[in-house]
């Protein structure tokens, strides 16, 4: 067996909020991916996705202090035991991080060049002309047209689908093993958003890239991700082969996502699926499963006693009581659409 | 958005309107006051052939905007008139003085910036830190003290307790480096020190906005330091307010030098435009009104220009 680029066990990070408060977020957190491999992790707004994807990388927001035990493991290194200057050194390098909004994630007085090689210069010295010359080559990767031009531009001179080429450029520069997508079409129309999602998927594929796709929307992640890892309230629910958990879903959460996946040829695609309630506020302790109190197979055993672990493949967990039987009656797949 | 060119001729006709206008007021100035200068200058004993003369000189006799074409014409061959209290060339005055407000100026701004860039990035960085706490404190302190009073406190330490530092007087740097700077930096620091604090809560706050960004976090994804990271990229983009700051410092800060020039004896604008006020010196009010004028109208054009390189967004129109 080969080890995984990225192994994370048991995960638990806490969140020491500016304002003072201690936040639970992220709860026995395990997945892995393979080099080559897209591993999709979907969840609702506020499930954990980019806490997550923060804590493999080791950048949290800049005024809040995040603790975390168990395993981060990167090609069998433990990030979370290694030095500082360590883990300072695998940023961009080993791990890369290609952000949601690619209008506010550049920065507007810095040339292109400049921010696309940074993970390089970060390191050591690189003449303007060396700069200039590699930028373009990296641009030219992502299939920015035009890229020698464009490598001396300003951001507020390229459009929106442009711009996060730019990013996947810059998250490229360092030749990571590992690369984390944080919702990295989100903030792009549909159209854009497929082709930036093949972009990623070649250099993936060509690269050997392990690749994080964090995403709301399960559609997204059809014949991208080989495996989904599905999140509520700062905890992995269920996962699998992606197609395991698309149609026979065994976690009543993800049948409840799946039901409410947007189409593409409705009137108006919905992003946030729409399950009725709210998540759990991470701010306080849990005991049972965090999805109870939304849940329509919840019986009073649930509220009390954290789910057990079901094995519903080889491959394919789903912790909950009450597990969707695989022949149960599956979510209205004929409206499932390839998206985008 | 309009063509460069176009914005370019827009900002310099405004210029020109605005001087103008300027003179006007400059030259009215002797209408507008009650009594009369030519008495103020030549004396109750003055007969009134004399002042029939003297106010000829002045251009009393006359329609203002007259006056004022034939101000502007002279001026613009260099003859700005000459000081009713010396008889001394106005130009000559401004040309001995300007330089010497210059310099305490830039010396203000420098002693400013080099207070308020480090101290401000500190406390962005680390919001409520040690830095940040003394840095807020301090800053409310020293806006609450009057300037002449920071004056004063500075003399009595380093003029008189410890005995370092001339306490008032100026050489001018052509004729001694070493003693124009002993000269300096007193009233430097005087005006300097209060800017400090004004600098270093503008720039925090644009620190503190710029650094919540997502691409601070992007550019920190790619390891770069903490060091580069606010110097090479939060530094210039919270720049702005800072710039427009100092422009409009150019401006008000005669008002600061005629008090901060008198204290220390400096032989500035400041000092000038001080004593031709009292004694009624029309000549040299109307000319320090101009070149103030003018200043401020280069300080405008200026941060516009500089507002353009710091932020590409404005110079292609974007903003
Ligand atoms: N720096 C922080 N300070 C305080 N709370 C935080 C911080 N970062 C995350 N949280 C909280 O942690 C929880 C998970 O946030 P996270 O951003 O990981 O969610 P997400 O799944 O990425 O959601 P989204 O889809 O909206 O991006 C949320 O409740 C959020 O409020
Ligand atoms: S454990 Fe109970 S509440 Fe939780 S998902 Fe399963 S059935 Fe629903
Ligand atoms: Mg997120």
């Amino acid at each position: 067996m080969t080890t995984p680029v990225l192994d994370v066990r048991s995960l638990d990070t806490v969140i020491h909020a500016p304002d003072g408060r201690r936040l639970h977020i992220l709860h026995d957190v395990s997945l892995h991916i393979d080099a080559g491999e897209c591993l999709g992790v979907v969840g609702e707004s506020g499930s954990g996705k980019s806490v997550l994807a923060r804590t493999v990388l080791g950048v949290h927001a800049r005024t809040t202090r995040a603790e975390s035990t168990g395993q981060v493991l990167l090609n069998g290194e433990d990030l979370l035991a290694a030095a500082p200057a360590r883990r300072a050194d695998l940023l961009g390098t080993g791990i890369a991080m290609v952000h949601q909004d690619p209008m506010t994630s550049l920065n507007p007085v810095v040339r292109i060049a400049d921010q696309v090689t940074e993970s390089l210069t970060n390191r050591r010295r690189l003449p303007r002309r060396e700069r200039l010359r590699t930028a373009a080559e990296l641009l030219a990767a992502v299939d920015v047209p035009d890229p020698v031009r464009r490598a001396r531009a300003y951001p507020h001179e390229l459009s929106g689908g442009l711009r996060q080429r730019v990013g996947i450029a810059a998250a490229l520069a360092g030749d990571p093993v590992l690369l984390l997508a944080d919702e990295p079409t989100t903030a792009l129309d549909v159209t854009v958003q497929r082709t930036v999602l093949d972009l990623l998927d070649r250099h993936r594929a060509t690269r050997g890239l392990a690749t994080l796709l964090i995403t709301h929307d399960i559609g997204l992640l059809y014949g991208r991700a080989r495996r989904i890892a599905v999140m509520y309230g700062g905890r992995v629910v269920e996962s699998g082969p992606t197609e395991q958990v698309t149609e026979r879903p065994a976690h009543p959460y993800t049948a409840a996502l799946l039901r409410s996946v947007p189409r593409v040829t409705g009137p108006l695609r919905r992003v946030l699926p729409a399950i009725p309630g709210s998540p759990p506020d991470l701010s306080r302790p849990l005991t049972g499963c965090p999805f109870a109190p939304r849940c329509d197979r919840a019986e009073a055993v649930c509220a009390t006693v954290a789910p057990p672990v079901h094995r519903a493949g080889p491959a394919h967990t789903a912790s909950c009581h009450f597990p969707l039987a695989a022949e149960a009656p599956r979510p209205s797949q004929t409206s499932l659409e390839r998206t985008p | 958005m309009t063509s460069p060119l176009l914005g370019f001729a827009a900002r310099a006709g405004r210029a020109a309107a605005v001087l103008l206008l300027v003179a006007v007021t400059a030259l009215a100035l002797p209408h507008l006051m009650p009594g009369s200068p030519a008495v103020a200058a030549l004396g109750v004993t003055a007969t009134p052939e004399q002042i029939t003369a003297f106010e000829a000189g002045l251009g009393l006799d006359r329609n203002v905007l007259a006056a004022t074409a034939d101000w502007i014409g002279a001026a613009l061959h260099g003859d700005l008139g000459h000081s009713l209290a010396n008889g001394a060339a106005v130009t000559t005055e401004l040309a001995n003085r300007i330089p010497v407000t210059l310099e305490l100026f830039v010396a203000a701004q420098l002693v400013a910036l080099a207070i308020a860039v480090p101290v401000a990035l500190v406390s962005a960085w680390r919001p409520g830190g040690a830095v940040d706490r003394i840095a807020t404190a301090g800053a409310f302190g020293w806006l609450a003290v009057p300037g002449f009073v920071l004056g004063l406190l500075l003399i009595w330490l380093t003029a008189v307790q410890l005995r370092i530092l001339p306490a008032t007087g100026w050489t001018p740097f052509t004729e001694d480096p070493v003693e124009n700077l002993r000269h300096l930096v007193l009233p430097a620091l005087t005006l300097g020190l209060p800017e400090a604090a004004v600098f270093t809560r503008t720039l925090r706050g644009q620190l503190l906005d710029t650094l919540d960004r997502t691409h601070i976090a992007a550019a920190r994804s790619r390891g770069m330091g903490t060091v580069r990271l606010l110097l090479r990229r939060a530094l210039r983009p919270s720049s702005l307010p800072l710039v427009t700051l100092i422009g409009i410092g150019i401006g008000t800060s005669l008002g600061g030098s005629v008090l901060v020039e008198s204290l220390f004896a400096v032989p500035g604008v400041g000092t000038l435009a001080a004593g031709a006020i009292n004694g009624r010196d029309f000549p040299v009010i109307q000319a320090v009104m101009v070149v103030c004028a003018a200043g401020v109208v280069l300080a405008t054009l200026t941060v516009d220009l500089l507002y353009r390189t710091l932020d590409p967004r404005i110079a292609h129109g974007h903003r």
